[in-house]
Parts: C-alpha cells; sequence; structure tokens
C-alpha cells in the first residue's frame, strides 16, 4: 500500500514537467469545445435575436436587433393564446409525472428486487414497446379512447387522455430498475429484521437515497410530455390544446410574422429550460448511477 | 457480528452489474453484519415467496395495465388491421394480402430472406472458423467472402423483382432509412465520444458546455426544426449559403436538393451507391445536432466510472494519450457504446417529426423515409391496411436489427 | 438467453393478435343505421286544412344541441363564434351550436375517419371537396338534396338563384350521382397579384394579359428592381411555392384542365396542361422566376423585390397588407387574372361544410344552422371580416364600402363568375402531392420533359383514382 502512494506523488511530479504541452492541448480543447458550443447554441441565438427583432428587420441580413423589440413576447402570448396552453400543458405534464413515478417506481423496485414468475417475459415485452414507431399505434390507440374496443365511453379532449396513456413506459422502469439493483442487500436485510416488507422498504429506505434516478426520470418525463406534440394534435380540440399544438397553430396562422413565430417558440422552451438548469447535478448523477455499464 | 446468514438474504435479480458482482462477493459470500439469527428459508413454496408473488405483481399491475393497452395492444391490433383491406370503410378479411402488395410476390419475399439468412451464414462460419483456433482460424475472413457474395447476388435479385412488382415507393423509403441510419448512428457516437471525452479533461465551465451541448436534445422539435428550415432555406442570403459562401463555393439548394450527394460532387454513379440527397443530408444534420448532446451527457458519466488507476498503471507503463484512449478509454465505454448505438438505430427508424417538418416538394422521394412513407399512407391515402401492413415490416425489420447488433456487439463488450 | 426472450415476444405477440381477432371487436365503422325517413303524415278527411306544406321532415324535431368542427382560430375563430352566438340566441328552434376547434383540415380529416359512421360523429364539419369524397366511400355524409327543395325547411328557388353558381355547383359530387354533400360558406381564388408601381416605373400601365406579356413583364424585372425594394432577396419577376393549385390555376390559364368529370378521369397530359408547365419551365429557365419557401412569395412581394405572386385571394386584405407594410411601406398594388390564352378561367377552392350522417333530428338542426351561416346578412358578415368571398350575389350591394377600402378584392370579385374548380375525387390528396413532386421536377431541372413527367403523373392520378374507387364496389 505505501508503495503505491509513493508511486502515486511520483507521477505528480511526471507529469508536472510539461506544462507548456498541457497549456497548449488545453487551448485546442477550449477551442473545440467552443465551436461545439456554437454550433449547438446558434439556432436559439438566432431564435432569440429574430424574437427581438422587428418584422421588417427580420427580412434584412441582421444579426442582431437594433433595438429589442420586447414587446414581441407579449403579443405572441396574447395572440397564441398562449396563458391557456401554457396552464394546460402544465396540469398535463404534473400530472404524467405523478403517474409515472408511481407505476415506474412500483414496478421498476419489483423487476429489481423481487423474484417472481413471469418477470423477465413481462420486462422483455416492456422493452419491445421501445421499439415501435408511433405511426403503428396510433390509429389503434384512437379506437381505444373513443371506446371503441373497451367501452368505457369516449375519452377526447380530456385531461386523462393526454395523461393516462403516458403514466407507465420501458424506459423509466429501466433506468430505476438499474438503480434499485445496485442498493445493497444489507440494507434490505436489516429492514426484513426490522419486520418491514417491500412497500416500507421501498418507501422508507430505498427511495430516500434515489433522488438522483428520480430526478432524471422527472426530468425525461417534463421533456416528453411538455414537448408532445402529435398525440394531443388529434386527442384535442380547445379544452385541452397543449402548448405545443398551441405553438404549431401559430406557427401556421402567423406565418409571416417571423418574429413573432420566434416569440413564440422561446416562450415555449423557458420551463424546460429553467428545469434542466436546476436538476443539472442529480440528473448527470442519475444517468452515472443507472449502471449502463450492464 | 459475525453471523453466517448467506442463505436469508431473498436474492434480487441475477448479478448483472459490475458493481453488483462486487456486492454479491462481498456482502454475501462472507460474513455480513447482521446481528440476529437469520430467518431460515426453506425451498419450495413458502409463505414468503407467496407474499413475494402478491407483492410483486401488485407492484407491477398498473405499470403492465398501461402498458398493455397502451403499447403492447395496439401492436396486435394493428397486425389485426394489417389482415383486413381497411380503407375508409373496414372491408374484407383478406389475409396476407396487404404484404403481398409490398413484396410483389411471395417468390421475391423468400429471395430477399434467403439472402439476409446467408448473409448470417457467412458472419457464422467466419465466427466458429475464428474461433476454433485451429489452422483454417486465419482463413476465417477469406471462408466469409463467397458466402458473403452469394448472399449478395441472392438479395439483390430478390430486391429488384420487388421493386419492379411490389410498393417500390416503400421500398425506396426502407433505403432512405438505411441512408439516415448509416449517416448518423455513427456520426453522432463518434462526436458524441470525442467531445465527452475532450470536457472530462482538466478544463473549466464543464457544467456550463454539458448544459450547452444538451439544449439541442430537450428543445422540442417543432421548434427547432422550424429554426432549421430557415437556416438551410435556398435563398443566397441564406445561414447556411452564406457560410459556405465564405469558403467560396456556390449556393446550394439544401433542403431543397434532390440529387444524390456523389453526384453533387461530381461522381457518375447510379442507384443506391449515388448515396443519400442533399435534403436528406440536411435533416441528417438535425438529426445529429439534436442527439450529440444526449449522447455526451451519457459518455461523460461512463467516463466517470473509469477507475484512474487504470491509467495510471498504463501512464507508468510509458503508454502515449492516443494508447490510453484507444486501449483502455474505448473498451471500458463499450458498454455505453452498446446502449446508445442500439438507442440511436431504433431512434433513427422511428424518427419523424423533425423529417415531416423539414422535407419539401422539389425533394421528391428523397427524404421520404419509412415511417414518413407509412404516415402518409395513413392519413393521405386513408389505407389502414396497407399502412399497418408496411408498419409490421418497419417493425421486423427494427427487431431484427437489434438482434443483429445484439449478436455483433455484445461480445464485444468489456466489463471492467 | 437472448434468442429465447426474442421467440417468447414473438409468440406473445402472436398471442396478442389472436385475442384481438378472437374478442367480437366493436366494429369501429358499424353499419350505417339508414336515416329513418319519417312518413308523411297521412292527412285523414279534415278537408279545409290551411295548407301545411308535405315535407318529409315533419315530425322530426331539431336536436337541441350539435356540434360544428372547424379549423378557424385567432381572429377568424372570433368572427365564427359571434355568427354562432348569434344563431343560438335568436333561432326559434331552440337549437345551440357548438363550435369546436377541432385542428387543421388534415387533423380534422384524421378524427373523421375513427367517428365516420358513429354517433360520435360531429354534426357539421368543414372540409375540402376531396376529403368529402373519401368520408363518401363509407356512405358516411348527408345529402343535402333531400331537404333542400323541402317546402318547409329547403331554400327557395330565389334563394338558389342567389348563391353563386360556381360556388353552388361545386358541392355536386359527379362520381356519387350528383349529390349534393356539403356547402359552401367562403370561397376565395387564385389570383396574380402585381406590383402596379413597379410597372409603371418599367413603363407599364397594366397587368399582363397574356403569357407573353407575363414573361416580358417578368424577365424584364430582373434587370429593371424596384426603386423602392428592400430586403436582402434579389428581384424577380416571379417567386412562387411548389403548389399543386397553382398548377391547376396555369393549365386553366391556357385553356384545359386537369380533369376530365364526364370520362372521370384526369388529365394532365393534355396539350393545354403540357403547354402550361413548359412555359413555366421555361420562365425558370431563363431564371424570370424563382422557387421560395413558405410564405416567402408574400414577404417578398411586400418587400418589393418580387414583381408578381400567384397565390390566393384570402390574403389580400390582411396578409399582403401587412407583408407590403413591413417591407415597402407603401406602393400601388392589384390583383388580376392568371395570365391566360384567351379565356379567363379562374380557379375557385376553398372548403365546404357538409353534415355527417346521424340521425334525422342531428340532421335537420345541422341544416337549419347552414341555412343561417349562408343567409345574406351573415355572409355579409363573414366575409368583410375574412376576406372570404360570400357565396351570396345580393350581398354585394352591402359591400360597396368594403369594396372602396379594398379596390383588390373589387376586382377578385368580379373575376368569380369565370370560376372553375379542381375535381371533387377521394384520393386527391396524395395526388396533389404528386403534382408538387412533378413541378418541382419540371422546374427544377430546365431539360426535363416535360410531357414524359405530364404523363407519368397522369398515370399515378389515375391509379390512385382507380385504387380509392374500388371501395365503391365494396
Amino acid at each position: 500500500m505505501a508503495n503505491q502512494d509513493v508511486l502515486k506523488q511520483h507521477i505528480g511530479t511526471i507529469k508536472k514537467t510539461t506544462p507548456v504541452t498541457k497549456i497548449l492541448g488545453n487551448i485546442f480543447i477550449y477551442l473545440i469545445l467552443i465551436v461545439g458550443a456554437i454550433v449547438s447554441l446558434f439556432p436559439f441565438f438566432w431564435m432569440i435575436s429574430q424574437s427581438l427583432m422587428t418584422l421588417g428587420e427580420t427580412l434584412q441580413i441582421r444579426w442582431l436587433p437594433s433595438v429589442p423589440q420586447w414587446q414581441n413576447y407579449a403579443e405572441a402570448w396574447g395572440r397564441a393564446k398562449f396563458s391557456e396552453y401554457f396552464l394546460n400543458s402544465t396540469w398535463v405534464t404534473l400530472g404524467t409525472i405523478v403517474g409515472l413515478l408511481i407505476t415506474s417506481i412500483l414496478a421498476a423496485y419489483a423487476f429489481a428486487r423481487i423474484n417472481f414468475p413471469g418477470k423477465n417475459i413481462i420486462f422483455t415485452l416492456f422493452l419491445a414497446t421501445m421499439m415501435v414507431p408511433e405511426s403503428v399505434t396510433l390509429i389503434p390507440n384512437l379506437f381505444m379512447i373513443r371506446g371503441n374496443i373497451i367501452p368505457w365511453g369516449n375519452w377526447n379532449d380530456t385531461f386523462w387522455v393526454l395523461t393516462v396513456p403516458f403514466m407507465a413506459n420501458a424506459f423509466s422502469i429501466f433506468l430505476l430498475k438499474q438503480f434499485f439493483q445496485q442498493v445493497p442487500n444489507e440494507l434490505w436485510d436489516a429492514a426484513r429484521i426490522d419486520g418491514a416488507g417491500h412497500l416500507r422498504f421501498l418507501t422508507q429506505i430505498v427511495l430516500p437515497i434515489s433522488t438522483a434516478p428520480i430526478v432524471t426520470v422527472i426530468l425525461f418525463a417534463f421533456t416528453g410530455a411538455w414537448n408532445a406534440f402529435s398525440w394531443p394534435l388529434i386527442v384535442t380540440s380547445r379544452k385541452w390544446r397543449t402548448l405545443m399544438v398551441g405553438l404549431y397553430n401559430f406557427v401556421s396562422e402567423a406565418g409571416t410574422e417571423t418574429h413573432l413565430l420566434m416569440a413564440g417558440a422561446v416562450i415555449s422552451l423557458i420551463p424546460i429550460l429553467i428545469l434542466y438548469i436546476f436538476t443539472q447535478k442529480q440528473f448527470t448523477q442519475g444517468i452515472a448511477t443507472t449502471g449502463l455499464k450492464g | 457480528m459475525e453471523d453466517n446468514t448467506s442463505e436469508n438474504t431473498i436474492e434480487p435479480a441475477v448479478p448483472t452489474s459490475p458493481i453488483e458482482k462486487k456486492l454479491y462477493h462481498e456482502e454475501v459470500l462472507k460474513p455480513s453484519s447482521s446481528k440476529e439469527a437469520p430467518l431460515r428459508i426453506k425451498k419450495g413454496l413458502s409463505f414468503q415467496k407467496i407474499i413475494d408473488f402478491i407483492t410483486a405483481y401488485s407492484f407491477v399491475i398498473p405499470a403492465l395495465v398501461i402498458i398493455f393497452l397502451f403499447g403492447l395492444f395496439p401492436i396486435g391490433y394493428a397486425f389485426y388491421m394489417s389482415l383486413i383491406n381497411w380503407n375508409v370503410k373496414k372491408g374484407d378479411f383478406v389475409g396476407f394480402n396487404n404484404y403481398l402488395q409490398i413484396f410483389g410476390s411471395w417468390n421475391n419475399f423468400f429471395w430477399v430472406l434467403a439472402g439476409v439468412a446467408l448473409l448470417f451464414l457467412a458472419f457464422f462460419v467466419q465466427n466458429k472458423l475464428a474461433k476454433a483456433a485451429n489452422k483454417f482460424s486465419k482463413y476465417s475472413w477469406l471462408a466469409f467472402l463467397p458466402i458473403a457474395i452469394v448472399s449478395g447476388v441472392v438479395f439483390s435479385k430478390g430486391w429488384s423483382a420487388m421493386m419492379a412488382t411490389g410498393d417500390k415507393d416503400f421500398l425506396q423509403s426502407l433505403v432512405n432509412t438505411l441512408y439516415y441510419a448509416l449517416g448518423t448512428v455513427p456520426t453522432q457516437i463518434i462526436i458524441g465520444l470525442l467531445v465527452a471525452y475532450l470536457l472530462y479533461q482538466d478544463i473549466k465551465f464543464k457544467e456550463g458546455f454539458r448544459l450547452l451541448y444538451f439544449l439541442p436534445y430537450i428543445t422540442p422539435a417543432v421548434t427547432t426544426s422550424v429554426v432549421f428550415r430557415i437556416i438551410f432555406n435556398r435563398t443566397p442570403y441564406s445561414i447556411a449559403n452564406r457560410l459556405i459562401g465564405l469558403f467560396g463555393i456556390e449556393p446550394l439548394k439544401w433542403r431543397f436538393e434532390s440529387t444524390p450527394i456523389l453526384k453533387l460532387l461530381g461522381f457518375n454513379v447510379e442507384g443506391f451507391w449515388a448515396g443519400p440527397s442533399l435534403a436528406l443530408i440536411v435533416i441528417m444534420i438535425f438529426g445529429v445536432w439534436t442527439f450529440v448532446g444526449y449522447n455526451v451527457v451519457i459518455y461523460l458519466s461512463g467516463l466517470g466510472n473509469i477507475p484512474k488507476e487504470v491509467y495510471e498503471a498504463a501512464e507508468i507503463d510509458g503508454a502515449t494519450k492516443w494508447q490510453l484512449f484507444t486501449n483502455i478509454t474505448i473498451p471500458y465505454l463499450s458498454p455505453i457504446t452498446f446502449y446508445l448505438t442500439m438507442i440511436s438505430l431504433i431512434g433513427t427508424f422511428k424518427a419523424f417529426n423533425h423529417i415531416y417538418v423539414l422535407k419539401v416538394p422539389s425533394a421528391g422521394a428523397s427524404v421520404v423515409t419509412a415511417s414518413v412513407y407509412i404516415f402518409e399512407r395513413f392519413y393521405q391515402f386513408t389505407q389502414f391496411g396497407r399502412a399497418t401492413a408496411m408498419s409490421m415490416v418497419l417493425f421486423l425489420i427494427i427487431l431484427g436489427l437489434t438482434v443483429i447488433q445484439n449478436k455483433l456487439m455484445a461480445e464485444r463488450v468489456f466489463y471492467g | 438467453m437472448r434468442r429465447r426472450i426474442f421467440t417468447i415476444i414473438a409468440m406473445i405477440l402472436i398471442a396478442a393478435f389472436v385475442l384481438t381477432a378472437c374478442k367480437t371487436t366493436p366494429e369501429p365503422t358499424p353499419e350505417p343505421e339508414a336515416p329513418v325517413q319519417p312518413e308523411a303524415p297521412v292527412e285523414p278527411e279534415a278537408p279545409v286544412e290551411p295548407e301545411t306544406p308535405e315535407s318529409i321532415w315533419t315530425g322530426v324535431e331539431p336536436a337541441k344541441e350539435i356540434v360544428f368542427w372547424h379549423n378557424h382560430s385567432g381572429d377568424r375563430e372570433a368572427v365564427l363564434n359571434k355568427i354562432v352566438d348569434d344563431f343560438n340566441a335568436t333561432n326559434e328552434y331552440g337549437i345551440t351550436v357548438r363550435a369546436e376547434v377541432a385542428g387543421k383540415y388534415a387533423e380534422i380529416y384524421t378524427k373523421m375517419m375513427t367517428v365516420l359512421n358513429t354517433p360520435d360523429v360531429p354534426d357539421i364539419v368543414v372540409g375540402y371537396q376531396n376529403q368529402v369524397a373519401m368520408y363518401q366511400l363509407a356512405d358516411a355524409i348527408f345529402d343535402m338534396n333531400t331537404i333542400i327543395d323541402d317546402p318547409v325547411y329547403g331554400l327557395t328557388e330565389e334563394d338558389k338563384a342567389d348563391y353563386m353558381e360556381a360556388f353552388f355547383a361545386q358541392d355536386v359530387y359527379s362520381l356519387y350521382d350528383n349529390q349534393r354533400l356539403g356547402i359552401a360558406p367562403n370561397r376565395s381564388m387564385e389570383v396574380l397579384y402585381y406590383n402596379l408601381s413597379w410597372l409603371k416605373e418599367m413603363g407599364y400601365e397594366a397587368p399582363p394579359a397574356t403569357p407573353e406579356e407575363f414573361k416580358e413583364m417578368a424577365c424584364k424585372a430582373v434587370e429593371q428592381p424596384f426603386s423602392k425594394g428592400t430586403g436582402d432577396a434579389d428581384p424577380i419577376g416571379m417567386a412562387m411555392r411548389y403548389d399543386a393549385s397553382n398548377m391547376a390555376s396555369w393549365v386553366f390559364a391556357f385553356g384545359g384542365d386537369i380533369y376530365n368529370t364526364e370520362t372521370n378521369q384526369f388529365t394532365f397530359d393534355s396539350p393545354e396542361a403540357i403547354e402550361a408547365m413548359t412555359f413555366l419551365q421555361s420562365l425558370a429557365a431563363e431564371k424570370c422566376v424563382r422557387i421560395v419557401d413558405g410564405y416567402d412569395d408574400q414577404v417578398q412581394f411586400g418587400a418589393g423585390k418580387s414583381l408578381f405572386t400567384g397565390a390566393s385571394s384570402s390574403g389580400l386584405g390582411i396578409y399582403y397588407p401587412q407583408a407590403i407594410e413591413a417591407g415597402v411601406g407603401e406602393m400601388e398594388w392589384n390583383v388580376a387574372p392568371i395570365p391566360n390564352t384567351g379565356t379567363i378561367k379562374q380557379n375557385i377552392y376553398g372548403a365546404s361544410v357538409s353534415i355527417p350522417k346521424s340521425t334525422p333530428e342531428r340532421e335537420l338542426a345541422a341544416w337549419i344552422f347552414l341555412k343561417y351561416y349562408t343567409s345574406p346578412d351573415v355572409q355579409v358578415y363573414w366575409a368583410k371580416e375574412t376576406q372570404y368571398f360570400p357565396v351570396r350575389k345580393s350581398v354585394a350591394d352591402q359591400m360597396t364600402d368594403f369594396f372602396e377600402t379594398y379596390p383588390p378584392y373589387k376586382t377578385a370579385w368580379e373575376l368569380i363568375e369565370y370560376g372553375a374548380f379542381e375535381p371533387a375525387v377521394p384520393g386527391y390528396d396524395p395526388i396533389r402531392t404528386e403534382m408538387n413532386n412533378a413541378m418541382a421536377s419540371i422546374i427544377e431541372d430546365p431539360t426535363s420533359d416535360v410531357a414524359a413527367i405530364m404523363t407519368a403523373l397522369n398515370e399515378t392520378a389515375n391509379a390512385i383514382l382507380a385504387e380509392q374507387l374500388e371501395q365503391l364496389q365494396q
């Protein structure tokens, strides 16, 4: 053991003898990363810049507006009736996340820590659903929610039609399962000794240490629900129209008013952005601990 | 403190991940720290097992119900629909007729299937020979060649017959999808890996960069594709054209250009080998732009899991940075690469939103990928029967590719 | 292990399928219940009853609540809502109409597909003629001929004569034995927008009447830019988009047609059609026109960079003035018929409203609303607010002030009598995509063989039509 420490110190000194190449290397790295970041960012920059121009300015070759037209945002908000759709999207997203967390946590726990017959078959079936293109399931799902297959009435344009079909998905279960599998059996033993069953173990021990993957699931679920487009497009009319559908309609309606269009687009981005900035840490942790090696 | 409690652990799933294996070895096979006498679990049907069964199923049922109703059952129903002549009106049961219309004739289908099977055979033979570790092993790839060539011939015979008598637009859309997959998956993975590696070095603003790269992934495709439309417009003053103008290149038609890329560059090739059209390439650029960030984030976390000691030991042995990268980093990241390749591959076959938004008439059929084509069959032609048949074929192709990818890569994945 | 798993997947999927097939799957599109036409009450001996006119609709109570699926959003939606509110407040039958924005035409179409011939169908729905033609393949739309001549609820002869013939005829479907499957609440027309100020600068006083004049002016515009032009685009004779209606309009202008209603076949390979497209190809070859994306044609017109555009008249009230204001600021402009080879033949289009089949009560209520919607006063309001054309001739008197404010509108209005339309056949939607692709091949490549492309297009179009019509035999 002692030798290793000595060795490590030694390694440290070896590295220090080449400072120049390291600095050059670093500059090179920064350069590439910055170029990459510019490429990543450019469309957003363009969006924001155009959203602050006047209509006339958007027609010219300009990179930046002369005077930022902040009122474009207010106008786009009003014209596109964003307040309604914003609220709808919020409710739908929250509802979906709550439902999804419940089903995924429970199911993932069962897959990860309990041995039961049929486990592998069911899990594989879940995975299979990830491979199916949307267009395949759209029409049958339409029939389903209209009550043509199971006679439960018509769900059209309700809160439920936008949330229930998405309250479970294989990806979240997969993610959580990987993490739950790594909870040390020691903890489980201890809990069992204390007379706890699976449910108590789950809620009192496993969940509190699972913030990272749970935040990950929430982030992906939020993104999915907030950005959802093709399904809400078909199954809602007015009452439950979501933000993305509203944006899409606005885009075609205000077709030539690029500046308003862009303002609308930026508005629809903000919630996701805020969420991501605040959950970065847990999110990256979550991905790391899902043990993607396995 | 030192009771042997190896029998009472109710096992979680078979330990697969390295951490789990480690824990299993450390915690189960050696004395644990539990205090009391263990519950002795008898084999067979015990009270505990029944409780487990009930608990497990009650946990799984909510997810199972939803996924079954909205995920699995629709697949079965779609299959049912594909056997019916279902257009605006629901027609008669026609068996596999809709599929026949895609293939032209069952002969064609079998030729194509045979071609694919022969390719499998070629790989199998090569594998077996290489593993046999005898004097023929060197010739494993030599043995591969003739079988592969035969498979190619058989496949093209079936394929051209299909194009002649089957649904050639659908088949062409499959080719476009293939172009799209080949163009985006390797690109995303390689760029993602490189960026993640760079980001992992000793630099500042890591969090910031990571955020920026991930941004395209979390933004809704509807929004970003609109912006891309404008950027890649055909006017001489669009951003893309101004950019290449800096390098002295004439303005291009970008999304509107249906000429295959190799022809544009001046090579006189025809058919499949001429490559995808410039319009499709623009769409690929969009795909890569969106997904690189996702790959970067995942690779980053993977990089964090590589033990430092391995690097240090290799450095002591005098390994260069390049050798470190190829002999340590890449193998350690291989499970992630495997996962990402699979996800990306599936994703490209399903990809729809941005392709739909970015396509224009002058790009013609060159940008219509399979999912777009199926969508049009559903909603423009209102031919549900044929559209579901096509989606079943697509689904099977995706399944097949996943299996192939599994076979090819699973063995090469290195678990540290 | 993995192989086993995949065989298991396959088995489960097959099981799922078997499950679905074995269950008595309730028909998503059940047999339409033939709307029971109530018998005309047999008038007994009572001889001196004042004439209640005989009507097969007697005894049918209009439904109290009906649903209207439409696609209008923003300002137009507000206008429609007002019309609906007025109807709800004033109609003598106590009918309440609920107007729902059901999406764009394509989304409405998709939704309709899953509810045809079921009770969930809306009572009134907007739709293009080709969409309605698709619905009728399932025999799902109410034939208005059964009520339009009704003594009680129908239209009087005067009324019928007041509808613009062109619009009124468009909803009669030759393919379905001349059933009347819709009624037009508004229409638009493809017109040539022209920049008069620019023309004057070049020495012309009037818009081109013939294709040759058009070509002369368009090509000259490239050499002689508009003095007030702004923005970064280069000057061009006409900025155009790939649009099937555009193609059809030019074919009409060259004296031809894209569809023959007597033989029920497409005629893209007719000499006039080929001539029209060759003309467009030559324009593109000489760089007097260019292709743009989205609404750029409007934008470039407004910026004084495109001398002409070929577009819908529905833009002349709001969108074009807006584009001009944002661009040049102010200029003289107007609309004209598409330059033609002798006879003016304008492409008239627009969605109609149809009544899906359900129950007699709902159908009657729906019809009553539609009569209101297309009545003169309502039409005036609708037209003025939306700049669509109203469908009633008598309305012209009430529109004079409107004509003063919007001279281009008046010009277009006077062209309505020269209307023609694109075919109302099932499958026309994917055919329009093929038309776009064909147009693109012709224009992108100045050396392409127009006749060959148009002939191929014709074959494809007829094949698609035949495919769709097969369903009629089922």
